[in-house]
C-alpha cells in the first residue's frame, strides 16, 4: 500500500468549503429540528386527538423511511412538480424535518420523565399551562433529554453526507470529487476519517461543555 | 435500452431487502454480545475494563459506519499481511462492531439507570456478581434498554445500505439500479422507502409492545 | 473528569497509531514477484472474478431477473469465454473500482473505465476497448449552439464518470453538477435543475426517443477518452493476456458489433494497432 498524500494538497480549500458546508447545515438543522421536535413531542402527548394522530404520524413516516429517499421527494420530486428548490435549501429543509422525528422521540421521553406532581406543583402556584410548561416542566424534561440529543447532533453530522446525492457541495461530496480527480481513494478515505471523526469528538466536547454550564454537572 | 417502472422491479428491491435483514439480524447478535461485554465494562468499577470500553464506544462513535466498513474490506488486505476478508464476513464485523459500541452504551446507560440501592441490596442479600446482575440489575435494566435498542436497530437497518461501497446490492443500492433501468428514480424510490417503511414500522411496533410490557411487569 | 480527559487523549492515541501503522506499511510493501499469475489461476480454477457497474445504463446494468446486461458485460463474457472460464461479477462504483483492484478482490474491472494518467499511477490499464462519446442533452426551448454553449451554464452529469472527468478538464468554465447516477444526472434536467445534462451518445440517443421535450447536437460526439480494462498493477503475464484480447476484438469487428447491438450507433474509431 502506498499512501501518497501530495496530490491532494492542491485540493485542500475544496475540502475546506465541504466541511464548511456540512458544519453549517449541522448546526442550523440541529436547531431549528429541536424547536420543531419539542412541538412534535407535545403534540404527540396532547390530550387532542387529532393533534396527537399528526404527532405519531409524523415520527413514523420520517423515523421509518430513509434520509436519502426524502432528500429525493424533496429536491427531484418537489422539481418535478414545478417548485424549484435548491439543494441548499432541500437539505436544510430535509434535515431538519428528519431530525425532528427523532428529536421529538428524546423530547417525550424526557417529558415522560418529569414527574407528575409537578404539574400539579405548576398550577398549585397559580400558573396557567403555558407558564408550567415553560418554567417547570420544561428545564428538567431538557436537563434529561441532553446527553440523548448531543448523541443526536453527532448522529446528525455524519448522516448529512447523504446531502450528497441532491448534489449539495457538503465534506462527502468533496471528497468523491476529489477522488475522482486524483484517484488517491484511500488518503482521501482515511482524510475523511480523521474530518468526520474530530468534528463529532469537537461536538461532544462543546456539547458538554455548555451542558456543564447550563445545568451545573 | 430502458423499460418502464412495473411490479417486476420489486423482485431486485425485495431481495436487496432480504441481504439488508440477513446481514442486520447477525450483526444485532455479534453486536448485541459486543454491546453486552462493552456495556457491562463501562459501567463497571474496573478501571482497566472501564478505560478499555469507553475507548471503544469512544472510537467507533465517531467514525462513519462507511469508513468501518472500508477500512475492514479494502484497507486490511493492501496492508500485506495475509487478511482478504469476504464481502459477507466484512460486512457483518463491520456492522457488528458499530452495533457493539451504540448498543454498549445504551446498555451502559440502563446499568446505570438502576438505583445505587438495588446494588447495595443485592450486596447485603450476599449475591455474587454474576448473581446481582442476573437476578437484580438486568431485569431492572432491560427496560432502559429495549426501547432505544430496538430504535438502533431500526437505524441500523437503514445504515446497513452502505455496505454497498463493497460491492452489495442491498434495498437502497436497488433502488439506484432500478432506477438506472427504468430512469424513474422518484418511483424507484418511493417503492425503496415503502418497503423500509414496513420494515421499519413493523418493527417500532415490536418495540412499543415491549416498551409497555417491560414497563407493566416491572 | 480527569479519567474522561484520560480516554480522550486514549482514544487520540490510538487513532493516531492506526494512521502511523497505515502510513508506515508503505515501505515493507515491494512488490511481491513470486506469486503466480492471475492467468495461470483463472486458467487453473476456471474462475474470473469481474468487477462491473450494476446502474450504468447502456453499459452495463443489472436487470430485473438479476443478470449484468449492457456492452461491458459482453465483453466480459467474450473474455471469460476465451479463457473457458466462469465469471463472478463483483458490483462496483465509481468509489471502489480501484480498491476492489487493490486489495485484490476481483481479477480485472471491465467498468467503463478511464485510464486517466492519475488512475494509471495506482492500477495498470490495458490498451482500451472502446471510448467514450460524449453529447449534450438540453431542452428544445432553451439550446446551445455548440460545446462552448456549456460554458457558464449548470451542467448535470454522474459522479466519476466519463463526463465528469471530459468536463472538468475541457471545460472548466461550466459550472457541473454532480449525481450518484446517470438516471439522477437525466432527472436533473428533465426537472429543471440544471441546463444540460452530458452523457455517452448511446445513452442520450435512447432518452431522446422518450423525451421529445429535449435536444442534442447533431454531428460528431465528442471523443474526449478511451474506455480500458483495469488490473492490478505487477502482473505483466496477465496484462499481456488482456491487451492481446482486446487487439483480437478490435480488430475483427467483433466489439464494434457488440457496441451497435448495444447502444444503437455506431462504434467511436479507435486506432489500429
Amino acid at each position: 500500500m502506498n499512501l501518497v498524500f501530495h496530490d491532494i494538497i492542491p485540493y485542500i480549500p475544496l475540502l475546506v468549503s465541504g466541511l464548511g458546508t456540512s458544519l453549517m447545515i449541522t448546526v442550523i438543522c440541529m436547531l431549528a429540528g429541536t424547536v420543531l421536535g419539542l412541538f412534535v413531542a407535545l403534540a404527540k402527548s396532547s390530550k387532542i386527538t387529532p393533534l396527537r394522530y399528526f404527532g405519531n404520524t409524523y415520527i413514523e413516516i420520517f423515523r421509518n423511511t430513509p434520509l436519502i429517499v426524502q432528500l429525493y421527494l424533496l429536491y427531484f420530486g418537489m422539481g418535478q412538480l414545478g417548485l424549484d428548490i435548491s439543494p441548499l435549501w432541500s437539505a436544510l429543509i430535509g434535515i431538519t424535518i428528519n431530525n425532528a422525528a427523532y428529536t421529538a422521540e428524546i423530547f417525550r421521553a424526557g417529558l415522560s420523565s418529569v414527574p407528575k406532581g409537578l404539574y400539579e406543583a405548576g398550577s398549585a402556584l397559580g400558573m396557567n399551562a403555558a407558564q408550567t410548561f415553560r418554567h417547570v416542566i420544561l428545564p428538567p424534561a431538557f436537563r434529561t433529554a441532553f446527553p440523548a440529543l448531543t448523541n443526536q447532533l453527532v448522529l446528525l453530522f455524519l448522516f448529512s453526507s447523504v446531502a450528497s446525492i441532491i448534489s449539495l457541495e457538503e465534506l462527502t461530496y468533496q471528497v468523491m470529487n476529489i477522488e475522482t480527480q486524483t484517484s488517491r481513494t484511500l488518503e482521501i478515505t482515511l482524510i475523511a476519517t480523521v474530518l468526520y471523526y474530530g468534528c463529532s469528538s469537537i461536538f461532544v466536547y462543546l456539547s458538554n461543555a455548555l451542558a456543564r454550564k447550563v445545568f451545573k454537572w | 435500452m430502458t423499460q418502464d417502472f412495473g411490479w417486476i422491479h420489486l423482485v431486485p428491491l425485495l431481495n436487496g431487502a432480504w441481504l439488508t435483514i440477513q446481514l442486520c439480524f447477525f450483526s444485532l447478535l455479534i453486536g448485541g454480545a459486543i454491546g453486552i461485554i462493552v456495556g457491562l465494562g463501562a459501567a463497571s468499577k474496573n478501571k482497566l475494563a472501564n478505560v478499555l470500553s469507553s475507548i471503544y464506544i469512544r472510537l467507533v462513535r465517531g467514525v462513519p459506519l462507511l469508513m468501518i466498513i472500508f477500512l475492514i474490506y479494502f484497507a486490511l488486505p493492501m496492508l500485506h499481511i495475509g487478511i482478504n476478508f469476504s464481502k459477507g464476513f466484512s460486512a457483518v464485523t463491520a456492522l457488528s462492531i458499530y452495533a457493539g459500541a451504540y448498543l454498549g452504551e445504551i446498555v451502559r446507560g440502563g446499568i446505570q439507570s438502576v438505583p445505587k440501592g438495588q446494588f447495595e441490596a443485592a450486596d447485603a442479600l450476599g449475591m455474587t456478581t454474576i448473581q446481582k446482575f442476573r437476578h437484580v440489575i438486568i431485569p431492572q435494566a432491560m427496560k432502559f434498554i429495549i426501547p432505544p435498542g430496538i430504535g438502533f436497530f431500526i437505524a441500523l437497518i437503514k445504515d446497513s445500505s452502505l455496505v454497498s461501497i463493497i460491492g452489495y446490492i442491498d434495498l437502497t443500492k436497488a433502488g439506484k439500479v432500478v432506477s438506472s433501468l427504468t430512469f424513474n428514480p422518484i418511483a424507484s424510490f418511493l417503492a425503496v422507502a415503502a418497503v423500509y417503511f414496513v420494515l421499519c414500522f413493523g418493527l417500532s411496533k415490536a418495540s412499543y409492545y415491549y416498551e409497555k410490557r417491560f414497563l407493566r411487569s416491572t | 473528569m480527569f479519567r474522561k480527559k484520560k480516554s480522550a487523549l486514549l482514544t487520540l492515541m490510538m487513532s493516531l497509531a492506526l494512521l502511523v501503522t497505515a502510513c508506515s506499511s508503505e515501505t515493507s510493501s515491494s512488490p511481491t514477484q513470486n506469486t503466480q499469475s492471475r492467468l495461470d489461476k483463472i486458467i487453473a480454477s476456471k474462475k474470473i472474478r469481474i468487477a462491473t457497474y450494476a446502474d450504468s445504463p447502456g453499459w452495463s446494468v443489472l436487470n430485473a431477473s438479476g443478470e449484468y446486461e449492457g456492452f461491458d458485460p459482453d465483453i466480459a463474457r467474450k473474455l471469460a469465454e476465451s479463457l473457458g472460464a466462469e465469471i463472478e461479477f463483483v458490483t462496483t462504483d465509481g468509489v471502489n473500482r480501484i480498491p476492489l483492484l487493490e486489495s485484490d478482490k476481483v481479477d480485472v474491472a471491465i467498468s467503463v473505465f478511464t485510464p486517466t494518467n492519475e488512475r494509471a499511477k495506482s492500477i495498470n490499464f490495458t490498451i482500451p476497448y472502446s471510448a467514450a462519446g460524449l453529447v449534450p442533452m438540453y431542452p428544445k426551448n432553451k439550446p446551445i449552439s455548440s460545446w462552448d454553449g456549456v460554458k457558464g451554464k449548470k451542467v448535470s452529469v454522474s459522479k466519476g464518470s466519463t463526463g465528469d472527468i471530459a468536463l472538468s478538464k475541457y471545460y472548466p468554465e461550466a459550472q457541473l453538477v454532480r449525481f450518484d447516477s446517470t438516471a439522477d444526472a437525466f432527472l436533473a434536467l428533465k426537472t429543471g435543475k440544471v441546463d444540460v445534462f452530458v452523457e455517452e451518445d448511446g445513452i442520450i440517443l435512447d432518452l431522446l426517443k422518450k423525451n421529445q421535450e429535449f435536444e442534442s447536437l447533431p454531428g460528431q460526439p465528442f471523443q474526449s477518452s478511451y474506455i480500458a480494462m483495469g488490473v492490478k498493477k505487477g502482473d505483466q503475464e496477465w496484462l499481456n493476456y488482456l491487451n492481446h484480447f482486446i487487439r483480437n476484438l478490435n480488430y475483427s469487428g467483433e466489439g464494434a458489433e457488440l457496441y451497435k447491438n448495444r447502444f444503437g450507433v455506431d462504434a467511436p474509431k479507435l486506432l489500429t494497432y
